[in-house]
């Protein structure tokens, strides 16, 4: 019942109602009461809603459906679904070992202080692009740098499967290495059949509940 | 003009209710559209009308002055700029309105040595593991590469560029590709140029595992793993930086750096200190960069079909 979204609407239903009290009957704004609800009908309350808004748009952007509502995305939620466990975010994605509902923004943050926000500015360059540039191929879309070890290791350092595991004791330093950006997991020839879509065609999927 | 007090809290209303309408219309739909409309359409109108509001309130007399309306469109337009932010850079038709430039067409030409004054620095000694045979095999030639400085009292491996003079136009990256190349525990060649897009096409000729560890003002540009002999990999900087310093990090001692830059007008000084610039007319400042001396700097105006030398001298001063 009170979820942040309910919150946000009852905030900007109760500012519109008093603000459309305010522009009909505006002689009442001639008196200190009058004043005071202007005060809160044209300032205080849409400085809230405006904020819950943000907050609310910024939380809705997480969702991995908001991510996949862009076409040139469809692909890459496929590859989420590959009945193969060698294509990481498949693995990860079946396995829970990310939120579902929040599978593409758990991976393609950056874990730093404005890492957020800085998602969201690309993301509304390629909102842009979506509607007025050229869209690239699902196949050509690249990262704008190299996935850092910092994302995978928010959840994995200090893990026992990841400092124990046999291929990670094969070096006495891959670990250092590892968790100093120094030898990527993904570009290392390790773990790198990422989301592939370029081989969706001849994949199967994975129907959740069917064996 | 006047404007009644009440008159400006009824239109101040109004947009703050047409801006509460676009929030509640964008938040019933999860799309990246309806965020663009908030952002754009719903957030500029609310704030431009409590804006508006407490200016109404501010402004007694009621005279709608001129000023104070820029002052508040101004305050607005960050917020609908906000709505397009990083698109830009990307997508503005009239950034590359500037003519392409052909460097064949430069005519002007500069050359000269790089010279060292003083004795020649020592290199330390290097520690070669022992686990890696391969290297350890070809210590010798390691260690020789390593001294940046030739004999005679010129230097090699300087980085020569135009650091300011060449705005103004827009540079075509060459198809051509870059080479680097590991051979014997050593890069090949220790310093190099390209330009930013440049394809550098990257050689493990070791029968031993290598990774190309690039980094440039503290960040990674690519890390690639080099695992056998004849691995090849093509990589392109997607920055302009000088220096980006690429290292293998299971041979410590492995170091190349490259100068990446937005023009073609950059070059290395070869084993005998020499080195050439092809220009287009103009005033130009040029740098000389050495890995451990640092760098020195000089201006030059050019015209066309000039040859101008120009000589850079080096001190035994270790670079701060």
């Amino acid at each position: 019942m009170f979820s942040s979204l309910n919150i946000t609407l009852a905030v900007a239903g109760l500012t519109i109602l008093l603000a459309l009290l305010v522009v009909m009957r505006v002689d009442i704004t001639r008196g200190p009461d009058g004043r005071m609800l202007a005060f809160l009908a044209l300032f205080l309350l849409p400085s809230a809603a405006v904020w819950a808004g943000i907050s609310q748009h910024m939380e809705r952007a997480k969702s991995t459906e908001f991510c996949l509502s862009c076409h040139t995305m469809e692909d890459y939620g496929k590859s989420l679904y590959v009945d193969d466990k060698s294509y990481l975010p498949a693995a990860h994605f079946q396995n829970n070992r990310i939120p579902r509902d929040r599978a593409c923004y758990t991976c393609h943050t950056d874990y730093t202080m404005f890492g957020g926000l800085n998602d969201k500015r690309r993301g509304l360059s390629h909102v842009y692009v979506q509607y007025f540039g050229t869209i690239p191929k699902s196949g050509e879309i690249k990262l704008y740098q190299p996935f850092n070890n910092r994302e995978c290791l928010h959840c994995h350092a200090g893990a026992r499967s990841f400092l124990e595991t046999s291929a990670h004791q094969k070096s006495p330093d891959l670990i250092e290495k590892a968790t100093n950006n120094q030898l990527s997991c993904m570009s290392s020839r390790c773990h790198d059949t990422i989301h592939d879509v370029t081989t969706l065609p001849d994949a199967t999927f994975w129907k959740e509940g069917k064996k | 003009m006047k404007m009644p007090l009440e008159t400006r809290i009824r239109w101040s209303g109004l947009l703050v209710i047409m801006g509460l309408a676009v929030l509640l219309l964008s938040l019933v739909w999860a799309h990246p559209l309806s965020f663009m409309a908030f952002l754009v359409v719903g957030c500029p109108l609310i704030v431009g009308g409590v804006l508006f509001f407490l200016w109404a309130l501010a402004v007694k007399d009621g005279a709608v002055r001129s000023n104070i309306i820029v002052i508040l469109i101004a305050g607005l337009l960050p917020f609908v700029a906000s709505g397009c932010s990083g698109s830009s850079d990307r997508f503005s038709s009239t950034k590359n309105a500037t003519p392409v430039f052909d460097p064949s067409s430069a005519t002007a030409r500069v050359y000269g040595t790089v010279a060292f004054d003083g004795e020649t620095p020592k290199t330390p000694p290097m520690k070669i593991g022992s686990g890696d045979q391969f290297c350890k095999m070809n210590a010798l030639d390691i260690f020789k590469h390593e001294g940046s400085l030739t004999e005679g009292g010129v230097i090699r491996n300087v980085i020569i560029y135009v650091r300011s003079g060449h705005e103004g136009r827009t540079y075509k990256v060459p198809e051509q590709p870059v080479v680097l190349d590991q051979q014997r525990c050593v890069y090949l060649p220790r310093v190099l140029t390209l330009m930013k897009g440049q394809k550098l096409k990257i050689l493990n000729s070791d029968p031993t595992f290598h990774n190309v560890h690039a980094q440039g003002e503290g960040r990674t540009e690519f890390n690639i793993p080099q695992p056998s002999k004849g691995a090849e990999d093509i990589q392109t900087f997607s920055r302009a930086a000088m220096p980006f310093r690429i290292g293998c990090d299971f041979h410590t001692w492995m170091v190349s750096y490259a100068g990446v830059f937005e023009h073609p007008f950059h070059t290395t000084s070869n084993n005998g200190g020499k080195y050439e610039l092809r220009l287009p007319p103009g005033k130009y400042e040029i740098v000389a960069w050495h890995e451990k001396l640092g760098e020195k700097v000089a201006t030059l105006d050019v015209s066309e079909n000039a040859a101008r030398e120009l000589n850079f001298k080096f001190d035994a001063e270790p670079r701060k």
